[in-house]
């Protein structure tokens, strides 16, 4: 039987780009392992991984050879059979396993028609055993790999412990088509196109701002001799990433979750309030403030569970003056982050020439310094007959920072306590300037939620 | 009928729920745990399946089912 191709969805072309761009595969890579600090049956997780392999379509996704303008199609492979090898690792430190792992990470899937994703099954050291991931990101993204490691979990403890069967996965190829319908949508098409014109317009050109303060701006304006430059470079030569993670507390997190659901606001706008607070401070003052936040787009039951990339990244502005309230401000962030979301089907590709072509700042310049992605569902294995046992769950990175500063936060999978997981382009920043960053995100969230009427030029001049 | 058993339907999709165990006095984040994101996305499948136009700062003020759809037979009438 012919099998089906299909384009790829929006997502899925946001993760293609960088590879058409760079020749290379490896951009598009995640990696994790997941596992537990206890003893696996791993002739079982064998097992439960083939039955995945099955269960979530998306794991089968293969891709064709690139056409003749460099783009290319997807399609389902009905079986997929491979080998899940075994590698022990317990003899080595932690640090050499882990930097074992991460030179796994930059293998790459370059050729057309080849399963994308690798498990390995790995027994690593201090008693951790589990399995490592190595996937293509356009068939799945952070969010839809947790569900998966949680689903062969669950797999797995109903056969070693007799629990509950998992109940079955959205299938990636009907979530597709009808994604794929979506965007032929005409009439939705042009209600979000115009959203986005008049986001971009109405305050005029944004303006960059960044943690080093506004000499980097003045930098760029001086390269490019233009004194009302509103975009500094970026950094394009060495892309090499640094990671800096911190672990806030469990108390101190449910102190920040209480206060959202309290105040009906969500974590995501109060973390982005505190970066652009941050940003503020560090720029003079600066009241107009541009961040971009990557949206999950998985709202219904299919869509957590089918899998794929559906994560799309959109550029968060807001102009805030320093007398106004720290709640205010938040519910600020909150209305326009709606705004986004009632629109968040859009091509952020779209949305990027529609600001070159109104303002036309210069090539590899950009007005956003900071990313965030805040990802509410910890890899869980929650099981009740895994109650208790640690879990350690590790990204490497790919090794090829796009952004300058990428922060990524999550919910730990043993104490939910919030981890802050910051990637950085090492050609341009430090460790000690995350830091930095970290220690003033966290006095303005433990602040602002104490002093809720505090205004926001109160809290930077203070803090 | 039609029209609502669609719109029960929709809601669903978005909850651990079937659109039989769905009444009118359910909230949507408290009881549905909708959070901001999918109840903006629930708003413009709203949209996009009864080809209403949505008056933004109304539909932020729903809280129940029964308020959301009620709503919308305003609109459809």
């Amino acid at each position: 039987m012919a099998k089906k191709l299909y384009p790829l969805n929006v997502g899925q072309m946001l993760q293609y780009l960088p590879i058409k761009e760079t020749g290379t595969q490896r951009c598009c890579n995640i990696s994790v392992f997941s596992g537990l600090q206890t003893e696996i049956k791993f002739g079982l997780l064998k097992q439960c991984i083939e039955e995945e392999i099955k269960r979530a379509d998306c794991l089968r996704l293969r891709f064709t050879a690139p056409d003749k303008d460099g783009f290319v199609q997807q399609y389902i492979a009905e079986k997929d059979y491979r080998d899940i090898p075994f590698l022990d690792l317990s003899g080595m430190s932690m640090e050499e396993a882990d930097n074992f792992l991460q030179q796994k990470t930059f293998e790459e899937f370059n050729d057309p028609d080849i399963p994308m994703v690798e498990f390995t099954m790995v027994k690593m050291p201090e008693g951790y055993n589990g399995m490592y991931i190595h996937i293509d990101h356009r068939l799945t993204d952070s969010s839809g790999l947790i569900v998966m490691v949680n689903d062969i979990m669950e797999l797995y403890c109903h056969y070693r412990f007799g629990s509950e069967y998992p109940k079955p996965l959205a299938s990636f190829e009907e979530v597709l088509q009808s994604d794929l319908q979506k965007a032929q949508n005409e009439k939705r098409r042009a209600k979000d196109e115009q959203f986005w014109r008049d986001y971009l317009t109405e305050n005029g050109e944004p303006i960059y701002s960044d943690i080093k303060g506004p000499r980097i701006l003045q930098e760029s304006r001086k390269n490019h001799g233009d004194k009302s430059l509103r975009a500094a470079d970026v950094e394009t030569k060495d892309r090499s990433v640094g990671v800096a993670d911190f672990h806030l507390e469990p108390e101190a997190t449910r102190a920040l979750m209480d206060f959202c659901a309290n105040q009906g606001v969500s974590m995501t706008n109060l973390i982005l309030l505190a970066m652009r607070t941050y940003l503020s401070k560090m720029n003079g003052g600066q009241e107009d403030i541009t961040l971009r936040n990557f949206v999950s787009r998985r709202s219904t039951h299919a869509e957590w569970t089918c899998g794929g990339s559906r994560v799309l990244s959109f550029p968060c502005r807001t102009i805030i003056t320093p007398d106004t309230e720290f709640l205010d401000a938040l519910y600020e962030v909150q209305n326009v982050q709606n705004k986004v979301y009632l629109h968040c089907n859009f091509d952020p590709v779209e949305v990027d020439k529609m600001l070159k072509e109104l303002y036309g700042a210069p090539d590899n310049t950009e007005y956003i310094s900071m990313s965030l992605t805040y990802q509410p569902m910890p890899v869980r294995m929650q099981n009740e007959h895994l109650a208790g046992i640690k879990v350690r769950s590790v990204w490497y990175p790919n090794g090829a920072a796009t952004k300058r500063i990428y922060l990524t936060v999550t919910h730990s999978s043993n104490d939910g306590g919030l981890i802050f997981d910051y990637h950085y382009q090492k050609a341009v920043l430090s460790y000690q300037d995350m830091e930095t960053l970290y220690y003033y995100m966290m006095k303005i969230m433990f602040r602002g939620i104490d002093e809720p009427d505090i205004t926001i030029g109160e809290m930077i001049n203070t803090i | 009928m039609e029209k609502e058993q669609e719109f029960l339907e929709l809601v669903a999709n978005y909850c651990d729920r079937t659109a039989e165990e769905l009444t009118p006095d359910m909230r949507f984040r408290e009881d549905l745990d909708f959070n901001s994101l999918s109840f903006m996305t629930f708003l413009g499948d709203l949209e996009d399946n009864f080809d209403i136009e949505l008056d933004e700062e109304e539909a932020l003020k729903f809280t129940t089912i029964g308020e959301a759809l009620e709503y919308l037979n305003e609109q459809l009438q």
